[in-house]
């Protein structure tokens, strides 16, 4: 990789006429670091998203067919997590996972991906449950069909927010990133690598559910 | 537990004005650039195919992630706020980016119905402004990875000098609750102002 890197600089400078450093890419025990860090990212994405839909069907489910008392209590569970900032139920997961268990970054990969997706889920799953309200005789597929703005909303939301998970201490990229460059002298150009990678993250995320989304749409058209 | 909430609330109460002063300049600074954004698009439809492409990153690219990248773009020694503004600044520069596409998309929306002359579905704008600071005030929290002290920042500290787990979480439960109430009566609020925006809009439509 050492070898790469340093072509990579010399092509650079050659024939675009730029200096580029990649001391970080001549180090085996960073390079690790870094794959570690991209493996985490892409769980984190993975996950929250999962969750985040796990969340808003399980809540909407809930509050439309569960007896009186329960929906009352799953409504006011989702008020909260409508009401509550990320950050602060990311630090109140942190608490909780390190009160229960001996903290580690799974352990904080788990708390986060639970509370990306309970924090966008409890959105998403009102937005089901208010589509289902409005016309009473469309099955749930159908009213998870009709909110179906709402749901892509948030699950995108759920990978923007995925980064944030690093306040909990998840090794995720740009935490690595972080600590790896914290003595670099060019700290823009790790940054502005970090924005690129989470942007096509989230602009990769952003197509898969526009085609998911038209799936469903006529899937649902089809059975009705 | 309640000696400690007692020093504690008015701590809370001044962080939380610090969320409120990040959402306020990144509102500022959102309507600035993203209203233009949208009245170029209105007058000059072709502008559209470089505006909106740029609208779409910004709404694509995470706050998070910005913020760290507007603070390794911000010298070190900037005077603001005070004197510990770099943070400050870094996160009201970072959600005043979620703030631009914001009101350039919204602005636009506001446009094409003040063209097709419905003024009442044009002012639903004020409230979409609302819910769009409100969603900032509630992400500034991330301003506590690089050292600002809001809200979610000064929570942190306390919980940190707490040694009992269940004293920890009790902290956590207390401010849950505060952001829950603040945050629900102001969705109420807006709630209601759009209904009476909506009942108006019939009223004159008969």
């Amino acid at each position: 990789m050492a070898a790469q890197a340093t072509w990579l600089e010399d092509a650079a400078a050659e024939w675009l006429g730029i200096r580029i450093n990649l001391t970080l890419l001549k180090h085996e025990s960073a390079v690790r670091l870094l794959f570690e860090g991209v493996g985490y990212s892409l769980a984190l994405v993975v996950g929250a998203m999962l969750a985040t839909t796990a969340f808003a069907l399980g809540l909407a489910w809930l509050m439309s067919h569960g007896p009186r008392p329960l929906r009352r209590c799953i409504g006011l569970l989702s008020m909260l997590g409508q009401t509550s900032p990320l950050p602060l139920l990311l630090f109140f997961g942190y608490v909780v996972a390190g009160g229960i268990t001996q903290y580690s970054g799974p352990v904080a990969l788990i708390a986060a991906v639970v509370v990306i997706g309970f924090y966008n889920g409890a959105n998403a799953g009102r937005a089901i449950d208010d589509a289902y309200r409005v016309a009473p005789g469309r099955s749930f597929l159908g009213a998870v069909s009709a909110a179906g703005i709402q749901l892509v909303a948030f699950l995108i939301n759920a990978t923007k927010g995925s980064p944030a998970a690093g306040m909990i201490g998840v090794p995720e990229f740009l935490n690595v990133m972080t600590d790896l460059s914290a003595y670099s002298r060019d700290r823009v150009a790790v940054y502005l690598t970090l924005l690129v990678f989470y942007t096509g993250l989230v602009l990769a995320v952003i197509a898969l559910l526009a085609r998911l989304e038209a799936r469903l749409a006529e899937h649902v058209q089809r059975t009705q | 537990m309640i000696d400690t909430l007692r020093h504690f609330l008015p701590q809370l109460l001044a962080g939380f004005l610090v969320n409120l002063q990040v959402a306020g300049g990144a509102l500022a600074i959102g309507l600035v650039v993203g209203m233009p954004l949208a009245l170029l698009r209105q007058v000059a439809p072709r502008s559209g195919r470089i505006v909106w492409p740029c609208v779409r990153l910004m709404q694509a690219a995470p706050v998070y992630v910005v913020m760290f990248f507007v603070l390794s773009l911000l010298p070190r020694d900037l005077m603001l706020f005070g004197g510990h503004g770099i943070g400050l600044a870094a996160v009201i520069l970072a959600q005043s980016v979620y703030m631009t596409a914001y009101v350039a998309e919204n602005g636009y929306r506001a446009l094409v119905h003040l063209r097709r002359e419905e003024p009442e579905l044009a002012l639903l704008f004020l409230p979409n402004l609302l819910r769009g600071t409100l969603v900032v005030v509630m992400s500034s929290g991330f301003g506590a990875a690089i050292g600002v002290s809001e809200a979610v920042s000064v929570t942190m500290r306390e919980a940190e000098k707490l040694h009992a787990a269940g004293d920890r979480v009790l902290l956590f439960v207390v401010v849950i609750g505060f952001f829950v109430a603040v945050f629900s009566t102001a969705n109420a609020l807006i709630g209601r102002l759009v209904r009476h925006m909506m009942a108006k809009k019939l009223a004159v439509t008969g």
